[in-house]
């Protein structure tokens, strides 16, 4: 009785509580919403231009070395999330297909809830990005170093870090899952060409659920077009999910002029807080 | 009794309407499905406490309620490494606390004292950002910071 008691009460409380924030009448008051910082959510940051032409390693391909950030400007902006000038695409000009599924996968992915959704993908827990979200959903910047052997992709994000090598040779026989899977490379013309498998399951290709099995065959193409641009595009094949290849826009990335900073995620309360949430409005699973 | 069993539902559907406001399949992040980014508040009070690890900075700010009680916000901001860049950095946070700040914010969606902050007025005068763009109106997009 006591606990059935106090457990009304909680509720009466938190219904008190939301009803209390919706009205606004808490002692923060609520604003109008008018912007209060100058210029923020519309940042008029502007794309670098070109730079000329693009640096040549020893023998001959475009060096694509350098810190690069995503979107046009060369730099991190927080206040520029509302400028197409940050965006890797513009998806009015090059709109990108929704991902093909087959129809048991677009049903898994149609039934997970939404805080489902925020709870497993990696943004919110922390997992790694892996290949290809270490680019296409990845905000933070990256550094490249090309070796005359090797492609070194430095990520920021997670410190993380995958090493290809680039002299065209084939993949290993049943190479072991890893979350930046398998990546063998090789140039054509003045694009190199990074030819992944084996990408451990836990990955996503998108923010909303793009799940992937243990078949999928990631194909990323990288040039650097100009001294301040880098366009990269990805094409990714799964036989047991996709009904066919998706390719991505070609996207764009542009050239920083600061160092990568550590960022080891050992701080996230998001996930907990959203476990907790959806205990209270789905009821509590593992 | 019978009224004891009303509320229980009544809070579960608030709840989960709060939660089914969420956004499109496209959002980015967390955020909107934690926080509504359709209110803005300002929470003015002591700053406490700073947490400033990835992936999100954290921050503690005592205010007082319209009763007059003390209630502890939680503030969550973007990345440290993303705050940093805007020009905000550590010790406006850490020379400040226990002094009087200003908090802009999209509150949680849980009916807790939290919010996903935008920007952080100091007392220097200084309105200093602290998270990406959080506040959309009617919009329904979601930054991934």
């Amino acid at each position: 009785m006591r606990r059935r008691l106090g457990i009304h009460a909680v509720t009466a409380i938190s219904v008190f509580a939301i009803l209390h924030i919706l009205s606004g009448s808490a002692r923060a008051q609520s604003g109008t919403g008018q912007v209060s910082v100058a210029g923020f959510g519309k940042s008029t940051a502007q794309p670098l231009s070109p730079g000329g032409p693009a640096p040549r390693a020893a023998d001959g391909h475009p060096d694509l070395s350098g810190v690069w950030f995503p979107g046009k400007i060369g730099r991190e902006d927080l206040t520029a999330e509302g400028n197409p000038a940050r965006l890797q695409f513009d998806p009015k000009v090059t709109p990108e297909e929704k991902p093909p599924y087959q129809p048991w996968a677009a049903e898994k992915v149609k039934k997970l809830s939404t805080l489902d959704a925020e709870i497993l993908r990696p943004s919110v827990n922390c997992m790694p990005r892996g290949v290809p979200g270490m680019f296409i959903t990845n905000p933070y910047p990256i550094e490249l170093i090309l070796t005359k052997t090797e492609f070194i992709q430095l990520d920021e994000l997670n410190n993380n870090f995958r090493i290809i090598p680039t002299d065209g040779r084939a993949h290993s026989k049943d190479p072991d899952p890893a979350f930046n899977g398998e990546g063998v490379a090789h140039w054509e013309g003045d694009t190199l060409v990074i030819d992944t498998i084996a990408i451990d399951q836990r990955t996503w290709n998108n923010f909303a659920g793009w799940f992937h099995s243990d078949q999928e065959h990631v194909v990323e193409r990288i040039s650097r077009p100009t001294m301040n641009y880098l366009t990269y595009q990805v094409t990714i094949e799964d036989p047991k999910v996709l009904t066919k290849p998706w390719t991505s826009a070609p996207r764009t990335w542009s050239l920083g002029h600061e160092a990568l900073q550590e960022y080891y995620c050992t701080n996230n309360r998001e996930e907990e807080a959203l476990k907790a949430l959806r205990d209270l409005t789905e009821g509590p699973k593992k | 009794m019978k009224h004891v069993k009303r509320v229980i539902p009544v809070t579960l559907l608030l709840l989960f309407a709060l939660a089914a406001n969420a956004l499109p399949i496209f959002a980015h992040h967390g955020f909107q499905a934690e926080y509504d980014g359709s209110k803005v508040i300002y929470i003015t009070g002591t700053l406490t406490k700073l947490e400033w690890e990835n992936p999100h900075a954290y921050f503690w700010v005592e205010a007082k309620d319209a009763t007059g009680k003390v209630t502890t916000w939680t503030f969550e901001g973007a990345s440290p490494i993303a705050v940093k860049r805007t020009g905000t950095v550590r010790t406006d946070f850490t020379s400040n606390i226990g002094k009087t700040v200003t908090v802009r914010a999209i509150p949680g969606k849980d009916g807790t004292t939290k919010g996903a902050a935008e920007t952080i007025k100091l007392p220097d005068g200084r309105e200093v950002v602290v998270g990406g763009k959080r506040f959309f109106g009617d919009s329904k997009s979601g930054g991934e910071y």
